[in-house]
């Protein structure tokens, strides 16, 4: 399809994004046409400022050489007009014309497809929600689409990863500029594990922030349903859970300690409606699969008897200072120091930068 | 809290005060621990010492005494790594076209630091700004050799909890001041006829020697060394630090309690997830 080249051409004009791109379709019939149509036709269509914008790029743009580009990095490109498109992502109401593939993935395979996201910066509690979810649905066969951003998105694709799933990481970015730089492993694990890294934006797209909302949309339309895990007030998370709502998805949320603003986004959806999720069978049944099994249930009273016990009654998932425990126990410190060490060394509490230990 | 200076110590640290041109007449012995605490713009050069004809810097002018360091990650680079002689062989050697010269720089070494550039890492009241990125860079400066002799590394938070606090009745600084004077005692005791005086100073040799764990002990060193993914150089200096505890506690044997309480002065050790 030789029209392809000329989907990509328009890509990469800055400001032509799904709306522009369509209205251009309805009347050139094709992409091609389009690209080769006077600045004027253009102008009655996008506006005179973005039919001059075409007008600057064209000159400089070969659409033959970009699609070789694309093609010796080995990345693929998704049109809305392919077979392969994700048909879950094809039904929201604005579908990025053109997606840019790194993978071997084959989205209309596969048909269970959920998204795990929450806050770049997590507390201890929050890492190891989105661990045990990402891992028990990866071991169900469902695919864990996220942002490949740090903190709970890096957390469910890495468990993923590990698990030997199958994960999507969908980019703000260019497929060549991965950002965070620090996830380029990660996102090699993933392409090399049969999953497949995404993105909307030409392969060299700086991550330019505002490129992070529309982002969120592919996240949750290419799944069934949105687990936030962990998001403050003002989260990424929240505008995934947005566009989640208004593209018909299940929206769910783990809920979190009043005294952690890492919880407050995520426990206000719950106020608001989303599903509370407390073990992955919730999430199951949210989407309608009833497991038929037992729920999970990750409270334990406490396990601990004694000193142990008494010490890790004081402890929270939002964090306390060393000091305030110390005081709070009354202990002398080499006892309170040997008790906190044990509980650390069980994997129950964990110190984080700060000084805070939190339960894990 | 320091023990008081010996004469012959208070004869040292006059010497070096005299040949900066620190004395005065009313002040012809110093007979207090120093205390210096340059500002982060100093150079290196005023540290170490220098000069064409070399006089001593900051490190030695706190010789026997205290060099603070306040917004120790505001200090250049090679300012902060200009330490590390002083720290390791407690003297520092200046050389220059005229002369060479050797003065004494042992010094207790305190570094002060933020936890993040905007300073509300891990706050209470505030939330930090800083990106993940900005921490990291922020907290590498102090990485590596330097933090490699740092003994004790304690975070403290803000003071909100003062109420709790109060209730405690806590160690006076006189009583502290006995227990540090009464642990000294026992460490003069224990090096009795060695080159070396203090526990800070053991070597790997002296550390078998002296600071050897009891089964419990030494099993939980080892199990945290693991699973807090503790670098290997903090072993030792846990087992110093650990010998240092039990001996203000004038406990001959290293118990539990006092590896445990180590471990957790090695906070910046522990390698860290993201945050």
């Amino acid at each position: 399809m030789e029209d392809r080249n000329f989907w990509i051409a328009f890509n990469h004009v800055m400001g032509i994004g799904p709306i522009r791109f369509q209205k251009l379709l309805n009347v050139f019939g094709d992409a091609k046409t389009a690209w080769r149509a006077g600045v004027k036709e253009l102008s009655e269509i996008i506006g005179p400022g973005m039919a001059q914008k075409v007008e600057e790029e064209r000159k400089k743009i070969e659409p033959e050489k970009l699609r070789e580009r694309i093609e010796s990095k080995n990345f693929k490109v998704l049109t809305l007009k392919d077979d392969f498109y994700p048909s879950l992502l094809r039904n929201i109401s604005n579908p990025p014309f053109l997606l840019y593939m790194w993978g071997d993935f084959d989205f209309n395979q596969l048909d269970l497809f959920i998204s795990i996201v929450g806050t770049r910066r997590p507390t201890p509690y929050g890492r190891k929600i989105a661990r045990i979810l990402a891992s028990e649905l990866a071991k169900d066969k469902w695919v864990i689409v996220s942002g490949l951003a740090l903190g709970i998105d890096g957390e469910a694709h890495s468990s993923v990863v590990r698990e030997g799933g199958i994960t999507v990481g969908v980019l703000g970015s260019g497929l060549e500029v991965i950002y965070p730089s620090s996830h380029r492993r990660l996102a090699e694990e993933i392409v090399d594990g049969g999953g497949a890294i995404i993105s909307e934006y030409p392969p060299l797209c700086p991550p330019r922030p505002e490129n992070f909302p529309p982002r969120n949309r592919i996240i949750s339309g290419l799944t069934q349903g949105v687990v936030v895990v962990e998001a403050p007030k003002r989260s990424g998370a929240l505008i995934t859970a947005d566009f989640a709502l208004e593209q018909g998805r299940e929206v769910m949320a783990v809920p979190g300690s009043i005294f952690s603003p890492q919880s407050e986004g995520a426990n206000n959806l719950i106020a608001q409606g989303a599903k509370l999720i407390q073990n992955k069978e919730d999430i199951l049944e949210a989407l309608g699969f009833s497991s038929g099994k037992a729920k999970k249930s990750y409270g334990e009273d406490s396990p601990l008897s004694g000193e142990k016990g008494e010490l890790f009654s004081f402890i929270d998932s939002s964090g306390v200072f060393k000091e305030e425990l110390l005081q709070l126990t009354g202990w002398e410190e080499g006892k309170f120091f040997r008790v906190l060490l044990s509980l650390e060394l069980q994997g129950l509490v964990q110190e984080s930068p700060g000084g805070k230990i939190f339960r894990l | 809290m320091f023990p008081p200076l010996s004469l012959d110590e208070a004869i040292e640290v006059t010497k070096i005060h005299s040949v900066a041109g620190l004395l005065s007449e009313k002040r012809p012995l110093v007979s207090q621990r120093p205390f210096r605490a340059p500002h982060h713009t100093i150079s290196d050069v005023a540290l170490i010492g220098g000069g064409q004809w070399p006089r001593p810097g900051e490190v030695s002018l706190a010789h026997h005494g205290v060099l603070f360091l306040d917004e120790a990650l505001e200090f250049r680079r090679n300012v902060l790594e200009a330490l590390r002689e002083p720290l390791e062989v407690g003297k520092i050697t200046v050389a220059r076209a005229s002369t060479t010269i050797t003065y004494p720089a042992s010094f207790t070494l305190a570094l002060a630091c933020n936890p993040c550039p905007c300073g509300y890492l891990g706050d209470t009241k505030k939330t930090c700004t800083c990106s993940y990125r900005q921490i990291a860079r922020y907290r590498a400066k102090l990485s590596g050799p330097l933090l490699d002799r740092i003994d004790l590394q304690v975070e403290i938070p803000r003071l909100d909890f003062s109420e709790i606090a109060s209730e405690k009745k806590e160690e006076s600084s006189q009583e502290v001041r006995e227990r540090v004077k009464r642990a000294r005692e026992i460490q003069a005791e224990r090096f009795r006829g060695e080159k070396i005086r203090l526990n800070g100073q053991m070597s790997a040799r002296y550390l078998r020697r002296f600071s050897s764990l009891g089964g419990e002990a030494k099993k939980l060193l080892e199990a945290s060394m693991e699973s807090l993914a503790l670098s290997a150089r903090a072993y030792h200096r846990i087992l110093k630090v650990a010998r240092t505890i039990a001996d203000l506690e004038q406990s001959e044997t290293i118990r539990v309690e006092h590896v445990a309480e180590a471990i957790h002065y090695r906070s910046l050790d522990r390698k860290y997830e993201e945050f």
